[in-house]
């Protein structure tokens, strides 16, 4: 039988600083859709205007928002949790690389690989991502 | 690394979530501990020794002894 003390309910330091995270983090992504949305609205992307530039790299701006609430959020971990965000980003970090690597090998060679930055940020997030649960569910 | 972490919590009648909140970590790392996956740090090892008035070798022992 699952005693009582066995139940999975965290403390109010650890509520308090996940809920904070996650408003946070939330508002982050909110203001990314807002200014993605005005940025392909508004930003006459394929027009001559080159204030289209400044529109395009508006999104950057709550991304890096987001980024700042991530790695606040990752220094602010305990011990166990820092080790482990450590390894999840580690691997992204690695398959990332190798990816670059390829593509630019596979560039020298007279493959022109469209969207490359997209292909090397999405195969870096995801092997990020399916580390950092392999390594949460070991 | 044995420990002697989940034992110890039974007896003060704590949750995970309730020492992790006396140890100043997350409840993930209670649990981590009290299944082997984790050896604390020196400090951590010290603050759960302090808390629970035991000596560390009391409460963390090698695996083959």
């Amino acid at each position: 039988m699952t005693s009582e003390l066995d139940t999975r309910t965290v403390g109010p330091s650890e509520r308090r600083r996940t809920r904070s995270f996650a408003l946070q983090f939330g508002l982050g992504m909110v203001a990314y859709v807002l200014v993605l949305v005005a940025s392909l609205v508004w930003g006459d992307l394929d027009g001559d205007d080159p204030v289209r530039f400044l529109w395009a790299l508006a999104p950057v701006v709550p991304v890096a928002a987001v980024a700042v609430v991530l790695v606040r959020f990752v220094l602010r971990s305990d011990e166990f949790e820092l080790l482990q965000a450590l390894k999840g980003l580690a691997v992204g970090f690695v398959v990332t690389m190798l990816l670059a690597v390829i593509a630019g090998f596979l560039a020298v060679a007279g493959l022109d690989i469209p969207g490359l930055g997209w292909w090397l940020y999405g195969g870096g997030m995801l092997a990020w991502l399916v580390a950092s649960i392999a390594i949460k569910l070991r | 690394m044995k420990n002697e972490l989940k034992t110890l919590r039974d007896e003060h009648a704590l949750s995970q979530g309730a020492l992790a909140e006396r140890l100043g970590v997350s409840r993930q790392t209670v649990n981590a501990l009290e299944t082997g996956k984790y050896d604390p740090s020196l400090p951590l090892a010290f603050r759960i020794a302090k808390l629970f008035d035991r000596p560390i070798e009391a409460i963390f022992t090698p695996e083959d002894d």
